[in-house]
């Protein structure tokens, strides 16, 4: 089937198609005019690139997030594109075989590994699949990949699951020696996947990243610094009641938003093909995009941006783990008030306040 | 030159460093826990501004110190060995403290932190304000919230420092007052010069 009935066979017009491939020359910050040689790419590259998709400790959100789309989107085009080779929750086959047929794939090399979901590093057990550690089926698939794209906070960071006891931890800490191109977020956006398999597609080649390995067309910016809501934190106008109708559009700030430590697009570019976002739908930013974003827990001293609703302004020291700097602080500076008062009372007692200091002559030296 | 007091251009790089240390406290504070009705756009620009202005202020502080007509750097200089003397005077375990010129051991170092520290302000607080220009990787590596935590305990130490600097000032060399905001030596009390115990070198 050529692409074209391919995709008017998934209810798809070529307009469809054509409006999808604007959104992501905009969003990647391609020109208008390459728009039409994209386009043509895309099609000659289509059903070509072979994608494994692997899914390590998670909740398969991020499949869903691509797959229940109502209509036929973003996600519909990239599955349609790739020839999706491996995928546990969407493929036909089952137990020996496909395992066996992801074996065969892995052999045949060149494709592009989309993985979901932490990996365990305290113990292999936490995830095996046919018997064998979740570690070891990513290290064979990531030997001869072309390039790895994890999706999703757990699979770039640890995630959620980074908090309990696996120790879980993302791509990027087990593979060295690939082009990685991290995707946070929890869910995934279905566009800055479309996006960045497009880019990868047409330029062959990794898109510019942030030192977190983020491309920067999607997580360069501060979420804060494009928030909706920017009117009323630069006016002091924020949300401390969720009854009050008054305060409904005010600034989430004080009801724990992430969203001046977080970096992403989501202010730009809505959730769901453009419907809303969190902040927009008056739940503060959980910071999903970010590294630190759940790393809280017994297994990770990093300090994470966990529980939604309050503010966390707790600082990593290493080897210490979490702490406050509003405690430290306070006990800092209580210390040395408690410290002046005592010295005081011993400045007193000695009869030193009493002496003469403007001593003119003792300063020359 | 040698300085035997405080000359005009640190007396006035002090006063522009104290004035906008408060406007930055306060500001800073609001800024980290606003209350409802305030004005947050205001208070950042404030804010912002006076940080320029303190950087430039401390950056014309420092190149002062070596160039200056009234250089002072040397008044500065760590002396880690007369450190421990300082601190028994300091505890009533002796009645000498050391002093070689305009400070004794352990404002020098305290002086030097302070430096240390606004300059870390500076760092954490421009990647506050300017996340994904030059600062990106620094705060990609530790992540906001963590840089403002930083820039926030930093303003702690500072108030630290301000509580302690405030007890010795008043307590220690009350005359340096009227030579640190006047510029003229004003003897506070008129003591007889056997009671100058507290200044004898050691
Ligand atoms: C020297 C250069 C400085 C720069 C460039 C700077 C800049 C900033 C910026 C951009 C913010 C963040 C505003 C926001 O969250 O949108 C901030 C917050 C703050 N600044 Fe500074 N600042 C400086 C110095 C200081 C100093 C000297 C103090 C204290 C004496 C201070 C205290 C604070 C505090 C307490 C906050 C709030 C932090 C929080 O949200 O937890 N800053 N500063
Ligand atoms: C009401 C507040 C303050 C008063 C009354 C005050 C007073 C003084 C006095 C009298 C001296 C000279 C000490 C001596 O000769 O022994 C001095 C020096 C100094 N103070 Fe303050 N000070 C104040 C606030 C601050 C603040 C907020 C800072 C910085 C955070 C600061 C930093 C310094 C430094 C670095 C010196 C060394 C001298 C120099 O820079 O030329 N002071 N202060």
């Amino acid at each position: 089937m050529d692409f074209q009935s391919r995709l008017e066979h998934k209810g798809l017009t070529r307009r469809d198609f054509l409006k999808a491939v604007a959104a992501v020359t905009a969003a990647l910050g391609f020109p208008v005019v390459y728009e039409p040689r994209i386009a043509a790419a895309v099609e000659k590259a289509a059903g070509k690139p072979a994608v494994i998709w692997l899914e390590g400790q998670d909740c398969t959100g991020c499949s869903e997030s691509l797959l229940a789309s109502v209509n036929p989107g973003p996600t519909e085009i990239i599955l349609d594109l790739l020839s999706v080779r491996y995928h546990e929750t969407i493929m036909a086959a089952s137990g020996q075989v496909a395992e066996n047929w992801l074996d065969e794939n892995i052999k045949q090399g060149g494709y592009l590994l989309i993985v979901e979901g932490s990996i365990p590093t305290a113990d292999d057990r936490f995830l095996t699949i046919g018997g064998r550690p979740f570690k070891a089926i990513l290290q064979a698939a990531a030997a001869k990949a072309a390039a790895i794209v994890p999706i999703g906070a757990c699979a770039c960071y640890g995630g959620i699951p980074a908090a309990g006891p696996t120790g879980a931890k993302g791509v990027q800490d087990i593979i060295k020696d690939k082009p990685i191109i991290n995707l946070p977020g929890c869910p995934v956006k279905p566009n800055w996947l479309l996006g960045t398999v497009l880019h990868y597609l047409i330029l062959n080649k990794v898109p510019e990243l942030d030192s977190n390995k983020r491309p920067l067309a999607y997580f360069g910016t501060l979420l804060h610094d494009n928030c909706p809501r920017r009117g009323h934190y630069e006016k002091g106008e924020f949300l401390t009641d969720w009854n009050d109708p008054g305060q409904k559009e005010f600034c989430l700030l004080l009801r724990g938003c992430k969203g001046p430590k977080t970096f992403t697009d989501c202010a730009q570019n809505w959730w769901n093909d453009g419907v809303n976002f969190c902040i927009n739908a008056s739940s503060p930013c959980a910071g999903c995009t970010q590294p630190e974003f759940y790393a809280a827990g017994p297994m990770d001293t990093r300090v994470g941006l966990a529980p939604l609703y309050l503010r966390t302004d707790t600082m990593n020291l290493p080897g210490v783990g979490g702490v406050n700097p509003e405690t430290v602080g306070k006990v800092v500076a209580g210390a040395a008030v408690v410290g002046a008062g005592v010295h005081l009372v011993g400045n007193v007692l000695t009869g030193r306040l009493k002496q003469d200091k403007g001593d003119k002559g003792g300063r020359e030296q | 030159m040698t300085t035997t007091t405080h000359h005009w251009p640190q007396r006035t790089a002090h006063i522009i460093n104290l004035l906008l240390m408060l406007v930055l406290a306060g500001t800073g504070f609001y800024i980290h826990r606003p209350l409802v009705g305030g004005l947050m756009g205001l208070a950042r620009y404030a804010h912002i501004v006076a940080a320029f202005v303190l950087l430039v202020n401390l950056a014309w502080r420092i190149y002062y110190a070596f160039l200056g007509q009234y250089k002072d750097a040397r008044e500065f200089k760590p002396q880690l060995q007369a450190l421990p003397r300082q601190i028994r005077y300091y505890l009533f375990l002796s009645n000498h403290e050391v002093k070689e010129g305009l400070y004794n051991p352990l404002q020098r170092l305290a002086y030097l932190a302070v430096v240390l520290l606004i300059i870390l302000q500076g760092v954490t607080g421009y990647a506050l304000g300017w996340p994904e220009g030059t600062m990106a990787v620094l705060v990609n590596a530790l992540g906001l919230a963590e840089i403002r935590a930083l820039h926030y305990l930093i303003t702690w130490f500072l108030l630290t420092f301000l509580i302690v600097h405030l007890y010795l000032v008043l307590t220690e060399t009350p005359h340096a007052l009227s030579e640190m905001f006047l510029g003229r030596q004003q003897l506070l009390s008129t003591g007889s010069p056997e009671k100058h115990v507290a200044r004898d070198r050691a």
